[in-house]
This record gives structure tokens, C-alpha cells and sequence, in this order.
């Protein structure tokens, strides 16, 4: 209970300082109010914009004005869309579907692709298909996201008009961004099952299973693979939350209708409370899926638990 | 790869699938027209949003609208007659419906500025911009097709106030039927496209309306799609799958035109010019100095060599069709930029800087990175032409573009001396000439001037067309004269248009769709 509790405040504390962060984001991009009001001053005489900065609060002191903005986010109140004419918190959780669908095609293929290829890898280590492996996970892990995605486009949209440049609507709209997105879990995972694998293969209880006789099959698949499962668990858990908050690059260069980009879209009108209300719901999936994760890896492995 | 051609044969066998299993891409030929925006629309009900004015004036239609050129004519109404300074008559044009069939009628419009009114009064909406600047009362019906519009305050350019896509026409029996949250993305207007459909990633489907006021649009079917990054619309017009999109980088024009695709360069209405700030440096409060700094500058140059010739010098402060075209803009002079700075009292010292009563001519400059095209560059030009008139610029600043914000706010308080700047486009002489009224927020230069306040407002009350005109080109000479900015020019908007497709590009880069689509060809 202990442990369960110290890992809930470790995710608070994480999602108070998203909190500082998201709120701080309204005063750093400038005077909020003329940030808001944008073009409009041009049409407002200074008291009208005067009177617009009280009627907001922006003359409070901040941390009377960080204060009102706890109290009212732990309702599930972000403040209103100025641009969309709903509550903020309404404008992300609308958004939210998308954001999971490609999260989960883009989780659905970096296992898919990641272990089996991790496994084949370890299987024959130093071999073509290993050195293939191993370049394909480098570049994974160092190419970024916004230049695999237009990397992708040019090519597959622009020069071999094969899939949609932007968008959703059919299954080929999931392809280009859910590679780019899952791009970088692939290569992750993939080097995270042939090391796991490696280093179990070296293991008595393997080479007694060889000398028992069973097939090379079973050994790999029943015995390794099984055991070197626990870190890949681990580690594929904290992907959902990663490519749920990494997904705001990969839909603003598809033009994926997810969170990620509404937050961009309201970066760019200046809707500061969809802003706001769109990184902390992002970090609460982070945090909550990493909360997850450290739960039920501490009822696998008791010595976690018990802090050993 | 052992066998190179296993590897195309693979390649060729994906792209096969992909293409068969999907149907592909439908060929341009079966395509309706792709415009490209940049973000979802947030509504399509037109009093909700100001954002979506190039669909929403697709699909509905106001009384009075901007032409092409940027002239005022009747839409759906078909004349205006002034009855008192507070009150007008308008007329509607005759036998005209809306998409779903209501009438155009006298009680479509009472409905629509009433609904207007309404929502305002309860905060809803986004309104503000509309109503601020058509200050009415109510609506009445005097008969079927005729409308009187009681004003609050007497406004000589009313039609100028009605273009605001915010009073749309609606028709009554479907707006009062239908819920907001209904109608928001199920809009019924009179416009020259009918709304299909919307589901966001998709895109927003239209088809022109035979019905409408001028015919049918040339161009019958049209899809407004979202792709906020630049870089993938640009793919998306190179790869054919796109027809249209605004805000081309000028540094992609080639790249674009590369591929097979044009690139419309047209002027607009956003003037950018360098804020002189008044309340700090006592030598910028003199009008010869202003003047100096004015002829100082080779705008001509910096427009051919930095912008590739592409922006337009000018020292409009009021856009077309209020611009006094015969206004011209200073003229590169250093010598007459001496003479003035001498005239003023400032005197060269051993070092080329300017002094008058022991203090050096010295101003400190911010300026934006990337706000503007080649804004940082065309400052630091600018800082050398004024160093060898003898204005030294202490300090040239780089501010972030989020700052410049925050500077802007209260009249310029955080400005130094000297700031760039733009203003957007407006249509209407007062509502340019804001940039240097008094009272007014945009005026960031803290700019004060009583003979310009009296202008201000004697042009505010006039309602003779003729004398107003001229009224308004005195106003402009006046601040052209007194110099409170330093003039630069107007930044052009680049178009990135599918060889299909015939496009009429406007200056206030608006794509009212059934008003910039000239037709396409197969």
C-alpha cells in the first residue's frame, strides 16, 4: 500500500508541474490579453481593452490567477474556447477518439514488426538480417518524427501517388502517419528484444533445455522469449503513453484530426484554455498509464513491491 | 539486396495492393476542386465564428458584399436609401431563396438581425466585431421586401458595416427549428455553395447552388479540407491531390512551379511599416525628423533585393477602394533626409552621429525574426541607412515573435524607439486609420495629433459620399505628411494553385470560393 501510494504522489507531483507549465504558457507567449484579443484591439480603444483584461482576471496577481485555474481544472473546468465557442475540456475530449485510433495502429505495428524482428535478430546475431535490423532500429531511434513523416510523403504521396498525403477517412489515410509514429518504438522494442533475448540465451536453464533435447523452436519461443518478455512488457506499457502525447507532430503533418493537432491549431488562434486543457489531459494519460505500468509491475515482481 | 529485381518486384507488388485494395486515388479528372485550409473549421453557423469567413461566405450570403477588387456592391440587397441619419431603407432583391427553399425575404433579414442582437446580448457567439462596427438598433419590416434599420449612432459608410460574413442572411423556419448545435455544421444559407457535409480529417463538402443570386458558381463541386502544416499542403498540390491553398513561402514559389503547379503572386491589404514611438526620445516628436528617417530608407531596393521585387512599396495607411492613389511614397532622398535632420537642429559630430544640445541622435530599434518576410534583414538595412544620415541605432534588438505581443500591449508601452510592424487589412477608411487615432488600441506608436483627432471626427459625421471622400484622402495626406511611422510596403500573398484550376486572386486574400473559382479544366 506503501508503494501505491508513493507512486500516486510521484504522479501528482508530475502532474502539478505540467499544471505551472501549462498555465505559465499563457503569460510567456506575451500579455494575455492582447494575445487573445489579437487583431481585435485594432478596433478597441484602450479602456474596452482594459475592461476585457479585468473581465478575464489577467489583472490578478498570478498565483491568485494559478489558484483559480487548479480549482476549476480539478472540475473538469479548463475555461471556455474562445475560438470554438465550447468548454475547452469538451473541444479535447472530442478529439480524443482519433488520437487513440492511430495510437493504437501505430502500437498494433511497432509490436508486430518490433518483436518478431527482435527475435530473428537474436536468433542469428551479426548476420545480414541482424546488421539490417540493427541499422533500420538506428535510424528509427535518430530520425525525427517530422522528417520521417515528410520523408514519407514525398515518396509515397508525392512521387508514387500510392496514399493520402493528409487526412483520415479510409485505411490507407492510417499508414503513413501510423509508421511515422510508431517509428520510433519499433526500433526501440526491436533492440530491447534481441538484447532481453541475448542475454537469456547465455542462461544454464537454456542451454539444459538444449541438452534435453527439445527443439531449437521451443528453446527460442517457450523458454527465451518467454523469460525476456518482462522488460518488453515494461517497456511497451509506457509506449501507450508515448504515442499518445507524441502524436502532436505525426497529426499536424498529416493533418490527423486528434488532439495533437487541435493543441497546434490553438497554439496558432492563441486559444490558451483548449492549450492548456489539451497538455494537462495528455499528461494525466501519461502519468495514469505510468502509474499503470509500475502497479502491475510490482504485482509481478514482488521485490519492486517491497522496494528490494 | 542479392536480386534487385525481387526488391522492385516487391515495391510494385505493395503499391499494386495498396492502390487495389483501396481503389487508389480518384483521378484528377473525377476530382472536385481541393482547397487546402489551414485549420477545421470552428463552425459554419456565421455568428459563431470569425475564423471561417472564406466558407462561411461561400455558403451564405449578406446584404452587402466586397467585389473582387475590394468594392462594396449589393448582394442580396437591392438598393439602400437613407431616410435619417439614424434611419435606413433597405431594399431585397426580388425572387431570390435559400438553399432549402425560404424565401429571401424582408422577414429573413428582421430574423437575422434579431438573432444577431439576441445573442449578443446574452454573450453568446462572436459577434463583438460585427456589432462594434454596425451599431443598430432593431430591424423593422415595412413590407415584404423592404427593411428599415434603426441605428444607434448616425454611420455615413453603413454598407461597409453590412459586408461582415456575422450577418449572413438566414433563413427563419430552419434556424428557429433546429438547435445551434444542429445547425453549426448543417448550415442553410443563400451563398453560391450548398453544404454536403463535414466530418473533420475529411474535409468540408460543398456544391454550388444553382439558385444563386448571380447563377450557378462555374466550379460544381469543392472540398475544403484542414492540413495545418504547410509542407504537406504544398505536397498535396504538387502530388495533384490538392488544387488550392494560401501562403505559399516565397522561398518554395520555385519548388512549387517545379512541379507543374502555378504560383499566384498578388498584393495585399497588410501594410508593414516601422512604428516610431512617441514618449520616450524627444527628437522622434519632431515631424522633420520623422520626415528624415522617411527618406533615409531605399524601400525600393530592400523591396528588389531582399523580396525578389515582389513587395510593393507604398505609404498607404487606408486600403482600395478608400486609398488616395495619387499619394506617393517618400522618395529616397539622404540629401533631403540631411537637410531635414540639420533643419531640425541636429548636426553632424566627429563620428557621423547627429547631436543637438550635447545629445547624440541614437535610438534603439526591435525588431521581429520572421513576423514578416526578411523582417530581420530589412532591419538591419534599414539601421545602416539611417547611420549614414547620422541616426544611430544604439541598439538593434531580436525580439521573439511572442514577445512583440506583449510589447504591443497599452499602446506600444514596451516598445524602445523604433519597432516593425504591420496593420491588417480593414474596409473602411476609419477603421485603417485607427492605426493613429487617439484612443484607439492599435495605435502603438502612442501617436497624438489634435489636427488629425478633428479630422478623426468630422469624418466621422459626414454622410455626403463626395465630401467624405475627400475628407478621408486629406486625412491620409496628413498622416503621410507627419510621418509617424516609417512607410515600408505591402507584403504580397503567394497562391499555390493546381494547373486546373482558374483563379482569381483578391487583395484581402479572402477565397470566398464562389467569387475566386473561375472554373476548372479536365
Amino acid at each position: 500500500m506503501r508503494y501505491i501510494i508513493r507512486r500516486l504522489l510521484q504522479s501528482l507531483i508530475v502532474v502539478f508541474g505540467v499544471s505551472i507549465v501549462a498555465f505559465g504558457m499563457l503569460f510567456m507567449t506575451g500579455d494575455p490579453t492582447e494575445v487573445i484579443l489579437g487583431d481585435a484591439t485594432d478596433r478597441m480603444t484602450v479602456s474596452q481593452i482594459e475592461e476585457f483584461r479585468v473581465k478575464m482576471g489577467f489583472d490578478r496577481p498570478w498565483y491568485v490567477q494559478y489558484a483559480s485555474f487548479v480549482g476549476n481544472a480539478v472540475q473538469g473546468d479548463f475555461g471556455y474556447s474562445f475560438i470554438r465557442h465550447q468548454p475547452a475540456f469538451e473541444v479535447i475530449t472530442d478529439k480524443l477518439p482519433a488520437t487513440i485510433k492511430l495510437a493504437s495502429v501505430a502500437f498494433i505495428l511497432s509490436l508486430v514488426i518490433s518483436i518478431p524482428l527482435g527475435v530473428m535478430s537474436a536468433i542469428r546475431p551479426h548476420r545480414p538480417l541482424d546488421n539490417i535490423a540493427t541499422v533500420v532500429a538506428l535510424a528509427g531511434q535518430s530520425i525525427p518524427s517530422f522528417w520521417l513523416g515528410i520523408l514519407l510523403i514525398m515518396f509515397f504521396g508525392v512521387y508514387l501517388k500510392w496514399l493520402p498525403i493528409s487526412g483520415s477517412g479510409s485505411w490507407q489515410h492510417y499508414v503513413m502517419p501510423g509508421i511515422t509514429l510508431a517509428a520510433f518504438p519499433i526500433a526501440r522494442n526491436m533492440r530491447l528484444t534481441r538484447s532481453s533475448m541475448l542475454d537469456f540465451m547465455q542462461k544454464d536453464f537454456v542451454r539444459t533445455a538444449r541438452a534435453k533435447g527439445i527443439s531449437e523452436n521451443r528453446v527460442v519461443y517457450a523458454h527465451v522469449l518467454r523469460n525476456s518478455l518482462m522488460p518488453i512488457v515494461t517497456s511497451i506499457g509506457l509506449e501507450l503513453g508515448f504515442l499518445l502525447g507524441g502524436s502532436v507532430i505525426t497529426e499536424t503533418i498529416f493533418g490527423w484530426p486528434g488532439v495533437g493537432r487541435e493543441i497546434v491549431a490553438a497554439i496558432g488562434s492563441k486559444d490558451f484554455y483548449v492549450v492548456q486543457a489539451g497538455v494537462i489531459m495528455l499528461a494525466l494519460i501519461f502519468a495514469g498509464v505510468n502509474l499503470l505500468i509500475d502497479l502491475t509491475y510490482s504485482l509481478i515482481d514482488p521485490r519492486i513491491r517491497f522496494g528490494a | 539486396m542479392k536480386n534487385p529485381h525481387l526488391f522492385r518486384a516487391s515495391v510494385l507488388a505493395l503499391g499494386l495492393t495498396v492502390s487495389a485494395l483501396g481503389g487508389g486515388h480518384a483521378t484528377a479528372a473525377s476530382r472536385p476542386v481541393v482547397f487546402l485550409n489551414s485549420a477545421e473549421p470552428v463552425s459554419l453557423d456565421p455568428m459563431f465564428t470569425q475564423a471561417d469567413a472564406n466558407v462561411i461566405l461561400s455558403i451564405h450570403e449578406t446584404l452587402f458584399r466586397l467585389d473582387n477588387k475590394g468594392d462594396v456592391v449589393a448582394a442580396l440587397a437591392e438598393s439602400i436609401k437613407m431616410i435619417d441619419p439614424l434611419n435606413w431603407e433597405i431594399k431585397i432583391r426580388p425572387g431570390l431563396v435559400f438553399q432549402n427553399g425560404e424565401p429571401i425575404n424582408a422577414d429573413a433579414a428582421v430574423f437575422t438581425f434579431d438573432r444577431a442582437k439576441t445573442l449578443f446580448a446574452a454573450g453568446k457567439g462572436d459577434l463583438t466585431f460585427a456589432l462594434g462596427a454596425l451599431k443598430y438598433d432593431h430591424m423593422e419590416k415595412v413590407d415584404d421586401l423592404t427593411v428599415k434599420l434603426v441605428m444607434t449612432v448616425p454611420d455615413p459608410i453603413i454598407t461597409s458595416h453590412m459586408v461582415n460574413p456575422e450577418l449572413s442572411l438566414l433563413p427563419p423556419k430552419y434556424y428557429t427549428q433546429n438547435p445551434p448545435e444542429k445547425v453549426a455544421f448543417a448550415p442553410v444559407g443563400a451563398g453560391g455553395y450548398k453544404f454536403v457535409s463535414y466530418k473533420p480529417g475529411e474535409g468540408l463538402v460543398l456544391k454550388a447552388f444553382d439558385k444563386y443570386r448571380t447563377g450557378k458558381p462555374p466550379v460544381d463541386d469543392v472540398i475544403v479540407k484542414a492540413v495545418p502544416e504547410v509542407a504537406t499542403r504544398i505536397s498535396e498540390i504538387k502530388a495533384g491531390s490538392a488544387d488550392l491553398m494560401v501562403g505559399v513561402p516565397a522561398d518554395l514559389k520555385q519548388d512549387l512551379e517545379n512541379a507543374g503547379a502555378k504560383v499566384i503572386v498578388a498584393p495585399s491589404y497588410r501594410r508593414l511599416f516601422v512604428a516610431i514611438k512617441q514618449g520616450r526620445n524627444p527628437a522622434l516628436a519632431d515631424v522633420r525628423v520623422r520626415q528624415a528617417m522617411n527618406h533615409a530608407v531605399n524601400c525600393e531596393e530592400i523591396a528588389q533585393v531582399l523580396l525578389g521585387g515582389m513587395a510593393k512599396c507604398s505609404i498607404d495607411l487606408v486600403n482600395a477602394p478608400n486609398q488616395d492613389a495619387s499619394l506617393k511614397p517618400y522618395a529616397f532622398d539622404p540629401g533631403k533626409a540631411k537637410e531635414l535632420l540639420t533643419a531640425a537642429g541636429w548636426v553632424p559630430g566627429a563620428d557621423g552621429v547627429r547631436a543637438k544640445d550635447g545629445v547624440r541622435l541614437s535610438l534603439n530599434f526591435d525588431t521581429t525574426n520572421g513576423s514578416y518576410l526578411m523582417d530581420k534583414e530589412i532591419a538591419q538595412v534599414m539601421a545602416d541607412s539611417w547611420k549614414d544620415v547620422g541616426i544611430e541605432i544604439a541598439d538593434l534588438r531580436v525580439i521573439d515573435n511572442s514577445v512583440s505581443s506583449q510589447m504591443r500591449a497599452k499602446q506600444g508601452a514596451g516598445y524602445r524607439d523604433l519597432m516593425n510592424s504591420s496593420s491588417g487589412p480593414d474596409y473602411t477608411c476609419q477603421g485603417d486609420l485607427l492605426l493613429v487615432q487617439k484612443a484607439s488600441g492599435s495605435n502603438r506608436m502612442s501617436w497624438v495629433d489634435d489636427k488629425f483627432e478633428q479630422m478623426f471626427k468630422a469624418f466621422n459625421q459626414e454622410f455626403d459620399q463626395t465630401k467624405w471622400k475627400a475628407m478621408c484622402d486629406a486625412a491620409q495626406a496628413y498622416v503621410a505628411e507627419q510621418a509617424p511611422v516609417v512607410w515600408m510596403f505591402t507584403e504580397p500573398t503567394f497562391y499555390g494553385v493546381s494547373k486546373r484550376l482558374d483563379y482569381e486572386a483578391r487583395p484581402d486574400g479572402r477565397v470566398y470560393l464562389n467569387l475566386v473559382l473561375k472554373g476548372v479544366k479536365d
